[in-house]
């Protein structure tokens, strides 16, 4: 039983994730189920920085809107095809992390936090004052919905799926990064940089590389994003949302993987879930963020962690301390 | 038309310094950044604009009523949201002060709505002429609270006991209480205060814009940022960082462009820590 849990439980929850949009009609809710695996993605990818590396970002709406604004010019504006207008989205993104990366290399915890609040901050009011590209406050309408051979994704419906291939891919890649000598190199980063520094860690190089692999991923969920809901405004990328990403984040449990994507998709649902309450929604939802940082320390991932261990009998209360062990900010 | 954005700059910059003040009191007593600093200040604006303009009480019996309510509802603040995260390591509670911004933010918004209103100007704002310059009431007083509190403070913490034990609080908590100071009653005052100063702020702050939920958001990051730039544990050093956030605004919106006000000075804070990266009054890494 627990060796059949073991093997099978990633399958399982790719099943009931497949099997979801059969049992949920009502486009509403699947349109609130793709921003919520966009947010996953987004989590996840500040989680690579944040989570892994223990560099603290607080800008990292900004290589969400950059992949957004890439993806949605090249497609409405140059006319290339949506693909290209994806990949593009990671790259520009990317390089964006480059140039944000290799200047801030020398600082560190808060101050390299500020770096990141100026450049969100920036890049926001490039978004909103550079209207011969961005079309201002007005936004860029019209943009299309992606086509793969004679399907076009703009149900809803289909377009889940494109999320969740995207999303298990952003898995496994940045599972694989963390597993991989890159991924052991930003851990000792974050532990303590000296230490890894004279075990022959190139820090430069590898916090480049965590910047850059991070707002990559940021940049795809931003075209995600615009082609999801076909429009594309300024506001959506305001530096309070860089708060929430963060917020999701460590409600989710830092440096946690699917801690990360509960949390992601968890800060997406509730606030529409409180729809009912009218106004009052996003009072409930500050609410409850305060209520899970005080009543559930290391977050959702802590919380599946135990459960995990439970059913498979392996708990090893060591092992999750050190996980959820952060540097300090 | 220089000195005229000088002024202007330092009436905003002290406005941001005070706010930037609130993060490093609290920085040094609770080890917490507190994002909700910029909703504090929005609270001390309605505050005002409720006492004062709303139930027709006189300025001067306003402003300090409107004071104390800010720090009430900092106090509570404190209790529900800090007080059991205490023990909690740093991001915990940076993000619980976000999830406190977010809840003030929309419950300030569904109480008076998203519009702004407009804000009477206290100090009078026809401007007075001293040589070729044109000097607005506002901007002097804006700069006068600005400093006297920093004085003030300065004095307070150096010189009363409640000070003294808020200073020893923040050096080290155990120590502290070895001594016998209420460590507890400190880390509430050192809230309470921020609260106040965060609530000036706001006051000051209202008559040169408008009055609204959302003008937390637009402060708050400020306030930040010109904390850290002063180096994150200087009181001093955030009046200067806000005074230098100030002037770069006021400047780059004349002589560059208005639009992009905030990214000129953002730019600018970014290129200062790139070549110093512990803030300008920072002495460690």
């Amino acid at each position: 039983m627990r060796h059949l849990y073991k093997k099978y439980k990633v399958i399982l929850i790719l099943i009931a994730a497949l099997l979801l949009p059969v049992f949920v009609d009502n486009p509403y809710a699947l349109h609130v189920a793709n921003l919520a695996g966009i947010f996953a993605i987004l989590t996840l990818s500040l989680n690579l920085l944040t989570g892994c590396t223990g560099l603290f970002s607080v800008g990292h709406a900004a290589f969400y809107g950059i992949g957004a604004y890439t993806s949605a010019i090249l497609t409405v504006k140059l006319g290339l095809p949506i693909w290209a207008g994806f990949i593009a989205a990671g790259v520009v993104a990317a390089l964006f992390g480059l140039a944000l990366g290799l200047p801030t290399l020398r600082l560190r915890g808060l101050y390299l936090a500020v770096a990141t609040l100026a450049f969100g901050e920036i890049m926001y009011q490039v978004f909103v004052n550079w209207e011969a590209v961005t079309n201002g406050t007005k936004g860029i309408t019209g943009v299309p919905a992606p086509q793969i051979g004679p399907f076009l994704l703009n149900s809803y419906r289909s377009y889940y799926y494109l999320i969740l291939v995207v999303l298990v891919v952003v898995v496994v890649l940045s599972q694989n990064l963390i597993k991989s000598r890159v991924g052991r190199a930003l851990l000792a980063i974050r532990e303590d940089q000296m230490a890894a520094e004279a075990m022959g860690v190139n820090s430069t190089k590898f916090k480049v590389i965590a910047f850059m692999s991070s707002a990559f991923f940021a940049g795809i969920a931003g075209s995600l994003y615009v082609h999801e809901v076909r429009f594309l405004s300024p506001e959506t990328f305001i530096s309070a949302e860089s708060a929430a990403i963060l917020a999701m984040m460590v409600v989710g449990g830092i440096g946690h993987i699917p801690g990360s994507i509960l949390g992601g998709i968890a800060l997406t649902v509730i606030p529409e879930y409180l729809r009912s309450f009218g106004d009052l929604r996003l009072v409930l939802y500050g609410a409850s963020i305060v209520i899970i940082v005080i009543f559930v320390p290391r977050g959702i991932g802590g919380a599946i962690d135990f459960v995990d261990e439970l059913i498979s009998g392996t708990r090893s209360l060591k092992k999750t301390k050190q996980r959820s062990r952060v540097k300090e900010v | 038309m220089f000195q005229q954005q000088l002024i202007q700059g330092l009436a905003i910059g002290s406005v941001y310094g005070l706010i930037g003040i609130g993060y490093v009191l609290i920085w040094n007593a609770w080890g917490v950044l507190n994002f909700a600093q910029g909703e504090i200040a929005m609270i001390g604006a309605f505050s005002v604009l409720m006492i004062h303009v709303w139930l027709g009480i006189p300025i001067l019996l306003a402003f300090p009523l409107a004071i104390l309510l800010s720090m009430a509802i900092g106090y509570f603040i404190e209790i529900t949201s800090f007080r059991p995260l205490v023990k909690a390591d740093n991001t915990r509670k940076l993000i619980a002060t976000i999830g406190i911004g977010i809840f003030l933010r929309n419950l300030y918004r569904v109480i008076f709505g998203a519009d702004p209103y407009p804000f009477p100007t206290i100090f009078g704002d026809t401007p007075f002429q001293v040589g070729k310059l044109l000097i607005i009431p506002q901007n002097i007083w804006s700069l006068a609270i600005g400093f006297g509190l920093v004085v003030l403070l300065g004095l307070f913490l150096k010189g009363t006991t409640m000070g003294k034990s808020m200073r020893a609080t923040a050096q080290d908590r155990e120590a502290a209480l070895l001594m016998g100071i209420n460590v507890k009653g400190s880390l509430s005052m050192t809230f309470i205060l921020a609260s106040g100063l965060g609530a000036i702020a706001g006051m000051l702050m209202a008559p040169m814009y408008f009055v609204m939920a959302d003008m937390g958001v637009m402060m708050g990051p400020k306030g930040f940022a010109v904390a850290v730039l002063g180096g994150l544990e200087s009181m001093t050093g955030a009046m200067i960082g806000g005074i230098v956030l100030g002037i770069l605004e006021s400047l780059g919106a004349a002589y560059i462009s208005s639009a992009y006000q905030s990214a000129i000075a953002f730019f600018v804070l970014f290129i200062v820590l790139v070549f110093k990266p512990s803030g300008i009054m920072g002495s460690k890494m």
